[in-house]
């Protein structure tokens, strides 16, 4: 869309003079060269001199305007082009302001590009308000000054309005929304991930047969998809049903490999669900509880040795509980299940004394003490009395401020000579 | 027109003499800062030597309250309608014990200096002793 109408089309303007179109060429040529027929020639000759959208546009929608610049160019202007370099340099900018002018014919050599597909929402065409004199209504009144007039559109703040954010482009975190913070819940993950830690590390194994680069760097694709994987339903039934051969002091492993297999099959076959926020898991307290006392405490006196398997399990327990185990932690010397465990379920402090006073309860009980989580204030200390009613109604009959200072009644006279006032 | 005892010779309560003793001081405040330094201490006292204080005297009000981006504070209020208050910045919690002990034991009243060894408010009937007068000491 053009934005100045007065001015001439952009294909008139060509076709009619070069040299007006190229009238800021000739400043910056003028260091090297002073005949105007060099400032003519490099928006046809120099194709690979340039690369910018106005030579774009020309090689793409007005194929014949270019075909007679080069006609009207002189050899000698050929032949001199590609020996000044600064000339290459100095286009760019000077061509960018024509750019500015001819937009509507950039847009139209832009618009023969493959559309990108994407959910955001662009802002649509620049819609205008009639001019006054066009408008009929006959109670349209005019608004001298701008103050109070309703503001409509703009781009102000686009993306942040509903809707214009593409979904796609949200931020999906690793791990789910709100931490686990059940421990029969988040221990019954943890065997979980420990089972699926050794699924992905025995695959792995398997897979270092294959030297070949591809194949490693297929093994790395499927392992990082694995370790995102989302398994739900029945799957995680069969995944928990794994028997851990486990014992103190014994590093952990399984009873029979071959069930990992299973377990890596429904991690793979879930692995459309790496994009996806994980979301709290289905399991209830009293079913954990069952679960743990089944499994009996053996398995978490297991040590895990191999610093891949703590990393897949780390990674794995971050996914479904939420829970970061720092490195120094899950990198220890020697670390035990249950050592992963108490790690990763230690309660988080309470930021605020008040709030640890109510957590632990050692004043609660004490009649002669009162805690208050914030701040006392002298308003505060007037309700409790019972007499902050009675003072606020005073003041209001004497239309003086309830709290603060307003413009009638300013804090010292100090206040208004600072301000210039009187 | 009711009876009543002659004024001089009823006897004008003391406070812990021969009778019940009541503590001067009626309420506590304290005062913390959960961010700043200064405050660690007070903080750790509230949590762990407060509750038995406050169990051990039951006859003092204590209140614990925030008091953002101040220092810690300890103020006493006593019968008399005056207040103590102490500064307890970067103190520990045993030196703090300390000051809320001596503002237990506080009267109330302003801080005199006391250059007599005995301060009565009931004279002596006797008067002050003389060795001058009477029968005379033989040395």
């Amino acid at each position: 869309m053009r934005r100045l109408p007065r001015l001439r089309g952009p294909a008139s303007a060509l076709s009619s003079s070069t040299s007006c179109l190229r009238t800021p060429l000739a400043a910056t040529c003028s260091s090297t060269s002073t005949t105007p027929q060099h400032t003519s020639a490099p928006a046809v000759r120099s194709t690979h001199v340039w690369q910018n959208n106005l030579q774009r546009r020309c090689l793409s929608t007005s194929i014949s305007r270019c075909d007679k610049q080069a006609q009207t160019t002189t050899p000698v202007a050929t032949e001199e082009i590609p020996s000044t370099p600064a000339i290459a340099e100095e286009q760019p900018a000077e061509l960018e302001e024509e750019n500015s002018y001819y937009g509507d014919e950039i847009e139209e050599s832009t618009s023969s590009k493959p559309q990108i597909e994407t959910d955001l929402v662009y802002p649509g065409e620049r819609v205008e308000a009639q001019v006054a004199e066009e408008i009929t209504d006959a109670d349209y009144v005019p608004a001298e000054l701008g103050t109070g007039l309703e503001e409509v559109g703009g781009f102000q703040d686009w993306w942040d309005r509903p809707g214009h954010w593409g979904e796609s482009k949200k931020y999906v975190g690793f791990g789910p929304l709100e931490k686990v913070t059940d421990f029969a819940v988040m221990e019954v993950l943890t065997r979980r991930a420990v089972i699926e830690a050794l699924a992905i590390r025995e695959h792995g194994k398997q897979n270092q047969k294959h030297a070949s680069e591809r194949a490693r760097a297929y093994h790395k694709r499927q392992v990082r998809a694995a370790l995102r994987a989302l398994v739900g339903g029945e799957e995680v039934l069969g995944i928990q049903q794994v028997d851990l051969v486990a014992g103190e002091g014994s590093p952990v492993g399984v009873k029979d490999v071959g069930q990992l297999e299973a377990v890596w099959n429904s991690l793979i076959g879930n692995k459309d669900s790496s994009n996806r926020v994980p979301e709290a898991p289905v399991i209830e307290h009293n079913e954990a509880m069952d679960l743990i006392k089944a499994w009996g405490t053996e398995w978490k006196k297991a040590t895990v040795q191999d610093p891949v398997l703590r990393f897949y399990i780390a990674k794995r327990l971050q996914r479904l509980t939420g829970h970061v185990i720092a490195d120094a932690k899950i990198h220890g010397a020697s670390i035990t299940i249950g050592g992963i465990i108490s790690a990763m379920a230690r309660k988080p402090k309470p930021k605020k004394l008040a709030e640890l006073l109510d957590k632990t309860g050692v004043l609660a009980d004490l009649p002669n003490v009162q805690v208050y989580p914030r701040r006392v204030t002298p308003i505060d200390k007037e309700q409790m009395v019972g007499r902050w009613k009675l003072i606020k109604k005073e003041l209001e009959a004497r239309d003086l401020p309830v709290t603060g200072h307003d413009a009638k009644h300013s804090k010292t006279v100090e206040w208004k000579w600072a301000r210039g006032e009187s | 027109m009711t009876i009543r005892a002659v004024k001089t010779a009823v006897s004008i309560g003391r406070n812990g003499v021969g009778g019940s003793f009541i503590l001067q001081c009626q309420k506590m405040d304290f005062h913390y800062c959960d961010w700043f330094g200064s405050s660690k201490g007070m903080n750790g006292f509230i949590k762990s030597l407060l509750p038995k204080f406050a169990a051990a005297h039951p006859q003092i009000e204590i209140t614990v309250s925030p008091r953002p981006n101040k220092h810690p504070v300890i103020i006493g209020h006593y019968i008399n309608g005056k207040q103590k208050a102490i500064c307890t910045r970067n103190m520990e919690p045993l030196q703090i014990l300390k000051k809320v002990e001596l503002l237990r034991d506080a009267s109330g009243e302003k801080n005199r200096r006391i250059t007599k060894p005995v301060q009565s408010i009931n004279p002596s009937v006797r008067g002050v002793w003389s060795p001058y007068h009477g029968e005379g000491i033989t040395v």
